[in-house]
């Protein structure tokens, strides 16, 4: 398609640039103009990170022609006010509300809610959610955003804000201060990785494998070299140092050696001048597999025949706890409840996708990336390339969320390892497909669950079994694991536990770090039987939880006495007063 | 027919990595003018870590939290504080941090006795000046402190680490042992109204309580709070990677739901406060146990509207009107 001039107002300043037809109007933005606020979450129109105002209306500017806009009107984040000192009373308010955290989405938000506000200067809630219900938000939970906007809208009509927190009279604890770095987050200033260019810089693109469990007969990389664009075609054997990597243990290779066990498995990494080039390149490495068996449930995996996803076994961890004597506790029981629960493979799906720049400085590699493990990186990536750990450098830019999916290593290592061999700047950044096949993602648990109690309502005995699909690689699944089995009863004293907790390496995407940490999926099995106990034994929810609630001097699934700081009982007897006892279930 | 109901759930949530090592570090510097620098590599996705870091110096310190600058984001600049996992930051970089600002907290005070003639101990730094305890117009500013102590040659610094008090692993045979140093505590009552002829849920409201030991910033617990509920809701109710013979068959935000602002409900948090002695300023963590919960009172309150217990999550609509129909079934 033939490149054409266009004029493009944005934020009442005309631009002349030159675009081809499919160029869309979020990289015109970004990448001809600079304007970085408006960010790319998914690619698809989907998130509503990348959403401008054209002629007043939010618009997905990703899925948006960049020549469609010419002759209308673009507003970006920018526009709305880019002084921190001038803000827009949406901007504002969304700092002081603590509408703010990550800020990836909040442009995106900031400006659905212009639309709103500037058509409607009284919104009531529901239609303050529903102008901003196709802006994804992963950290907020939407409540202060919501707050924030309905505080703007006072605040255009002239209304005097509403009272202040109460704050302590000293000192700077229990103050609620607002984030420092929410202001360049509501200005669209913040820089996140993508935002970000270096002279010279390259892409980078990963091949990944299409099957699930595969032996790699052969990588031919020959025709992919054969533009001199392409600057590097990559495999293991590039990798001047270690190939091996994981939190907690080194089970995961960079660049597959000889065989791959999950669909997404990196096997080779291109780095050339323009992303078009990337992909070119990507598409003519040729790898010649053989299928191998692979296996995706844990319990079909735990056979003895079942095809091995490591030489070791499958069965990657097993926690057990053994407290008390569980026979005894079970005889002891007048009640007996049995059930068996199961739970989904969940994705962070925070709304930045991953993202690093590498280059070398004088001798030292310095990686720009989003993370919630930096020094982490830094010892992997040090021992990938052979260099002393003191000769990286890990910076983190402003970070589009994270929820544990940001702690294993992603984008970063690819980046390091082309900008170490080319000597160039080398950017990389996953589309949110790539995202999603290939981050860690929240275990899917198989929980089998035998409480006993007596008949006023005291735990006896807990039996719990835990099988955990934890796909192709251990990353911090068998963390996540032992957390399982030490919360696996809730916050209840018991005598007697028993808990066996298997961590199952299958063919199936790899299970890490999720917020909660394997918590989450235990609370629904253990709080629906203490409602059934109290059932049973004519308790209301609040006294049964009461009775067997961990308190100062309580012993622990793992038998920790504890001595302080506990504030479980608080917590039942607040929200109860809260939001029971006003709903006619008057016992309590 | 539309049937409402309430669940209750309780989760606690053990702060750090489990029975293991998982320290952090902080540098504290003073400068001349009373302002003061903290490098301590926490990262902060925008939970919050720097401006309660920032916190914590600024109040051990005796100084407005404005004059802090925090340095977290750089591995040339700030020092190790492990990964942001476990809801540790608040609990082990703010102990690092607390540690750090009350070495360097030591020369000011030292310096202040000097000036005041008083011993250090019955001095207490707050608001910008260091005073007697036992008579708080006997003072000096802490500007002032430090440009003396410029003066003389004395630099005004602190180092401090913290790892939590779990000294060993657990016993591999029975999982015996302390994995914890500290726990957080939240309780959470879901309503639900489910539409019994379709089997669609809707939760109408969320009330949340969690005991963070001691608040250091009440709306950033808050955000942490309501941020962790909503990913409650969504692991109830409707987020499942869906994958065939390996393969994920859902990879884009049309078909991989997420809940958005309407899905949410109205969140009402409740932050209760029993101060967790070795946490700093009794705090503990914060950001995994609101998400922990939710889902079980969510089911609880299913139950509760229509007597059906759902054993595996997503609770969909299909699965409840499954359910309904098969309890129906064994009624008739």
């Amino acid at each position: 398609m033939s490149p054409r001039k266009i004029r493009l107002n944005v934020n009442g300043i005309v631009n002349e640039i030159t675009v081809s037809e499919d160029t869309l109007l979020l990289d015109a933005l970004r990448e001809h103009l600079g304007l970085t606020g408006a960010k790319r979450g998914c690619g698809k129109g989907e998130c509503g990170a990348c959403t401008v105002l054209i002629d007043d209306s939010p618009v997905m500017s990703c899925i948006y022609p960049a020549i469609k806009a010419e002759g209308r009107s673009v507003v970006t984040i920018e526009g709305i006010g880019d002084d921190e000192k001038v803000l827009h009373p949406l901007q504002r308010q969304f700092v002081e509300k603590g509408a703010v955290q990550c800020g990836f989405c909040t442009p995106g938000l900031i400006l659905s809610s212009k639309a709103l506000l500037d058509r409607n200067a009284r919104p009531n809630e529901l239609e303050i959610r529903t102008a901003i219900s196709g802006n994804l938000c992963r950290c907020t939970g939407y409540t202060k955003v919501v707050e924030a906007i309905g505080a703007a809208a006072g605040e255009l009509r002239g209304e005097a804000a509403s009272s202040k927190r109460r704050e302590p009279a000293s000192g700077a604890i229990g103050r609620s201060l607002t984030r420092i770095d929410s202001l360049g987050k509501v200005t669209g200033k913040a820089v996140f990785t993508d935002d970000m260019t270096l002279p010279r810089m390259l892409f980078a693109g990963v091949l990944r494998s299409p099957h699930p469990s595969a032996r790699i007969v052969s990588i031919d990389r020959a025709a992919a070299l054969s533009h001199p664009g392409i600057r590097a075609v990559l495999t293991a054997e590039d990798i001047p140092g270690s190939n091996r990597f994981g939190i907690i243990v080194k089970d995961q290779p960079y660049l597959a050696v000889d065989r791959v066990r999950f669909v997404g498995e990196a096997i080779a990494v291109v780095a050339a001048e323009t992303k078009e080039l990337v992909q070119e390149g990507l598409d003519k490495i040729r790898v010649s597999y053989e299928a191998l068996p692979a296996v995706f449930d844990p319990w079909e995996a735990m056979k003895a025949d079942a095809p091995k996803v490591h030489e070791g076994g499958n069965i990657q961890h097993h926690r057990k706890i053994r407290k008390g004597n569980i026979e005894e506790g079970l005889a002891r029981a007048d009640i007996v409840i049995e059930k068996t629960f199961s739970s989904q493979t969940v994705e962070h799906a925070y709304i930045e996708p991953e993202a690093a720049l590498a280059h070398m400085d004088q001798g030292q590699m310095v990686v720009y990336c989003c993370s919630q493990a930096p020094h982490y990186y830094r010892n992997e990536i040090a021992a990938m390339l052979a260099f002393p750990i003191s000769k990286v450098r890990i910076i983190r830019l402003a970070t589009g969320g994270g929820f544990g999916g940001k702690i294993e290593l992603s984008a970063q290592p690819y980046a390091a390892l082309c900008s170490y061999i080319t000597g160039k700047p080398v950017k990389y950044v996953f589309t949110r497909e790539e995202s999603v096949f290939t981050s860690t993602k929240r275990h899917a648990f198989d929980m089998h669950y035998k409480f006993g109690a007596t008949n006023d309502g005291r735990l006896t005995a807990a039996h719990v079994t835990i099988v955990s699909n934890g796909g192709a690689y251990a990353s911090y699944g068998p963390a996540v694991l032992t957390r399982s089995a030490t919360m696996a009863i809730g916050p209840y004293e018991c005598p007697n536990v028993h808990v066996d907790a298997y961590e199952v390496y299958t063919n199936y995407p790899i299970g890490g770090a999720m917020r909660g940490f394997g918590a989450p999926q235990m609370s629904p099995c253990h709080e629906a039987i203490i409602d059934e106990i109290g059932r049973r034994c004519g308790l209301s929810p609040i006294e049964v939880r009461r009775r067997n609630m961990l308190r100062p001097g309580s012993s622990t699934t793992t038998d920790q006495i504890l001595e302080h700081g506990v504030g479980a009982l608080e917590t039942l007897e607040r929200t109860s007063e809260r939001a029971w006892r006003s709903s006619g279930k008057e016992e309590i | 027919m539309k049937k409402r109901g309430r669940g209750i759930a309780c989760t606690y949530f053990g702060m750090g990595n489990t029975a293991k090592a998982n320290p952090s570090s902080a540098f504290v510097e003073v400068c001349e003018d009373g302002t003061a620098i903290v490098r301590c590599g926490a990262s902060d996705l925008g939970q919050g870590s720097d401006t309660a870091l920032r916190q914590i110096a600024a109040h051990t310190l005796g100084i407005d939290a404005e004059r802090v600058t925090m340095v977290s984001n750089d591995t040339m600049v700030a020092p190790e504080a492990g990964v942001t996992s476990a809801s540790r930051q608040t609990y082990v970089s703010g102990n690092a941090v607390r540690i750090a600002s009350e070495q360097a907290r030591e020369f000011l005070l030292k310096e202040a006795a000097e000036g005041l003639g008083y011993d250090a101990v019955d001095l207490e730094a707050r608001d910008g000046v260091i005073f007697l305890k036992e008579r708080p117009d006997a003072k000096i500013t802490i500007e002032e402190i430090c440009g003396r102590l410029r003066a003389k040659g004395v630099l005004v610094a602190g180092a401090g680490t913290f790892t939590p008090p779990t000294p060993e692993a657990l016993d591999p045979e029975t999982g015996l042992g302390i994995p914890y140093g500290a726990y957080s505590y939240a309780t959470q009552i879901a309503e639900v109204e489910v539409d019994t002829e379709t089997g669609e849920v809707t939760v109408l409201s969320l009330t949340a309580a969690q005991d963070v030991g001691r608040a250091i910033n009440p709306m950033a617990i808050e955000g942490q709070i309501e941020g962790g509920v909503a990913q409650g809701v969504g692991y109830a109710l409707m987020e499942e990677v869906v994958v065939e013979d390996g393969v994920i068959v859902n990879p884009s935000f049309s078909n991989l739901l997420l809940p958005t602002a309407l899905d949410v409900p109205p969140i009402q948090s409740i932050i209760v406060e029993v101060p967790e002695p070795t946490g700093p300023f009794g705090a503990k963590g914060t950001g995994e146990p609101p998400t922990c919960p939710t889902a079980a009172a969510i089911i609880n309150a299913i139950y509760d509207a229509v007597g059906v217990l759902i054993t595996s999550t997503p609770v969909t609509a299909e699965k409840i009107y499954m359910a309904l129909k098969k309890k129906q079934g064994k009624e008739e």
